[in-house]
């Protein structure tokens, strides 16, 4: 690579770098969050999973009340399990039942409990947790442009992360092996974007290329769609295997709806470790009813294994759609990885503390690039003027980004204190503590304080978090681990753990600072 | 170490140009490819495969768009590429509907 390649691409580097830098650094430290999404739920509602993400061994106690509340004559019926917590999700078709013309009869999607058998809406549970895995895609910012934001944040840090490889390719070894932590601090800041730049490699590209494909995904449907398919998307959408089964309604009553557990049992027999995520019903209660369940084995006996069963109620005939124990199709297996990869969980805890710290590494990455570009460009040769708006540029970056960590124990906090809130509540609260905290520290005009008062107050209000927990369940970590609510001991211990290295940074910061 | 101007360009209308066909270009083809080859191979398969390389090849095309020294010859390369891909694509799918 000649000189003016690799000025070129240096060039291209930083300023794609720089452009994304503070939206990616929220899309990495939310989303570094977001792999303990479901633990967080599950501390601030005191409401350990039962079954993981799967489906409860029981439904007919479920489907019996949600027949007696809505009446499931002739509807389509969804009961699925998208994560690790406690309630379900419920979709109810409207009623194909032509004489059924209650207002009771349309659709409508909400949460069950499958221990109380409370029902919720999206916006009345909102957690945390949520919050910040929405926030990990920008839902916050002007729905649905947010959405579109992250997707070609994503896809400029592929292309950032392909022109950093090709500047760095050269002493790609050398500069792995550098560390001058001594030297100058922008020496120090370059040694550890290559090193930890390089560490991180594979992670970062593999969550660019998943995270923009989740959120771009419609560039690449629409043209296909539009095409090869003459603009019909269902028939797209059948061939990708996106689609629910749909049975035409004959109206003919069963004289006696069957129990969905007899189905369950039998196929708990016949396919060992196998889990049902997913319980389609079509037409309850009709004689061309179907049960169509989906699922898969546990990762730890097969990592690609989809399996999909569907009865016929009438006659309880079975057939197999999708065979767990057979090599999955080429479709299921691109399909399962790039979920897995992106969300890192099918390697239990450990993986995903690796992915958090990989994720925080990244944030690490994005912040000392900020400052490399800021310290090349803070010398004597440029305008004072100049030299201003360089710094004016980083200190907005660094408060925006380091007060996320300080806001985010805060709200933890307080989401437990003051629990349930709304969605509009925490909406309000965080990204208006967010702001104030940002507009503080823009207002001190210290680079250093930013990043000392971070991780001062992120470690403080990190420690309450265990503490608010302690205050309104009287119940510590310790307590909960013998419960085995193990994802509610988790956050305890993740906050007491994270705060403690944070406040040992924070010390070891100001050491340097007095010295 | 700012990258050194005298490798990069100083006017705008040529940056936003160069950047227009690298983003643009690059998604042109990269989609076309994928499409002539669904037509050969299996739509469901080429399509999901579509999901990583599609931007993966945006990408890599989008940093191409930066070597050649002059921004028309990348314009009319990736212009021509394009519409060779289309003429094809397109052609392809025609027969195939008059087969049907």
């Amino acid at each position: 690579m000649g000189n003016r390649l690799y000025n070129l691409f240096f060039n291209l580097h930083t300023v794609s770098g720089i452009v994304i830098s503070v939206a990616l650094y929220i899309i990495f430290f939310a989303g570094s969050f977001s792999f303990f999404r479901d633990d967080f739920i599950a501390w601030e509602r005191n409401q350990n999973s039962v079954t993981a993400d799967f489906l409860p061994q029981k439904l007919d106690p479920i489907i019996d009340t949600l027949n007696a509340r809505y009446n499931l004559y002739g509807r389509d019926v969804n009961l699925k399990t998208y994560y690790s917590e406690r309630r379900i999700s419920v979709s109810l078709g409207a009623s194909k039942d032509s004489l059924n013309t209650t207002e009771n009869s349309a659709g409508r999607f909400f949460y069950i409990d499958p221990v109380t058998f409370k029902e919720q809406t999206y916006i009345e549970s909102y957690t945390l947790g949520e919050f910040l895995y929405r926030l990990h895609f920008l839902t916050q910012f002007f729905y649905p442009v947010g959405y579109y934001l992250s997707g070609f944040v994503a896809f400029f840090f592929l292309f950032a992360i392909l022109t950093g490889v090709l500047i760095h390719w050269k002493k790609i070894i050398p500069n792995f092996y550098t560390f001058r932590p001594f030297s100058k601090l922008k020496t120090l800041f370059t040694d550890a974007h290559t090193a930890l730049g390089m560490i991180g490699l594979p992670f970062q590209f593999v969550l660019a290329v998943t995270g923009a494909f989740f959120m771009l995904k419609i560039l690449l449907v629409a043209p296909a769609a539009a095409t090869l398919y003459n603009g019909d998307e269902s028939t797209l959408y059948n061939d990708l295997e996106y689609n629910t089964p749909y049975f035409e309604f004959k109206n003919q009553r069963l004289t006696e709806v069957p129990k969905v557990d007899r189905f369950l049992n039998e196929l708990q027999e016949g396919w060992p470790n196998f889990n049902a995520d997913d319980l389609q019903i079509s037409n309850y209660g009709d004689s061309t009813m179907r049960l169509t369940l989906n699922g898969k084995l546990n990762y730890s006996s097969k990592f690609n294994a989809p399996g999909s069963i569907q009865y016929k109620v009438a006659t309880g005939e079975s057939r197999i759609l999708k065979n767990p124990y057979k090599t999955a199709s080429y479709l299921d297996g691109v399909k399962n990885i790039m979920y897995r990869l992106h969300f890192g969980d099918y390697g239990s805890y450990v993986l995903r503390i690796i992915s958090f710290l990989l994720g925080l590494l990244t944030c690490f990455v994005i912040i000392s690039g900020v400052m490399i570009w800021l310290l090349a460009r803070d010398k004597k040769n440029n305008s004072p003027k100049k030299r201003k708006f360089y710094r004016r540029v980083t200190l907005i970056y660094l408060a925006i980004c380091l007060s996320m960590y300080p806001v985010t124990a805060l709200n933890f906090v307080i989401v437990k204190l003051a629990y349930p809130l709304n969605e509009s509540v925490l909406y309000w609260f965080y990204l208006g503590s967010w702001a104030l905290l940002s507009l503080y520290l823009i207002l001190r005009k210290d680079n250093a304080f930013c990043i000392r008062f971070s991780l001062l107050w992120g470690s403080i209000l990190g420690f309450l978090i265990p503490a608010a927990n302690y205050f309104t369940t009287q119940t510590w970590f310790g307590e909960q681990f013998m419960l085995s609510n193990y994802q509610i001991a988790f956050v305890d211990l993740f906050w007491i753990v994270l705060a403690t290295c944070t406040l040992f940074s924070y010390f070891k910061i100001k050491k340097k600072a007095n010295n | 170490m700012p990258a050194n101007p005298k490798y990069l360009t100083n006017s705008l209308a040529q940056r936003l140009t160069r950047l227009l066909a690298g983003f643009l270009g690059g998604y042109c083809i990269s989609t076309l490819f994928h499409l002539i080859l669904a037509t050969f191979i299996s739509k469901s398969i080429v399509l999901i495969t579509f999901t990583f390389s599609g931007f993966i090849l945006w990408a890599v095309l989008f940093i191409v768009a930066y070597i050649p020294k002059k921004t028309v010859v990348i314009c009319l390369l990736y212009f021509i590429i394009s519409t060779v891909l289309a003429s094809i694509f397109f052609a392809l799918n025609a027969n195939l509907q008059m087969l049907n």
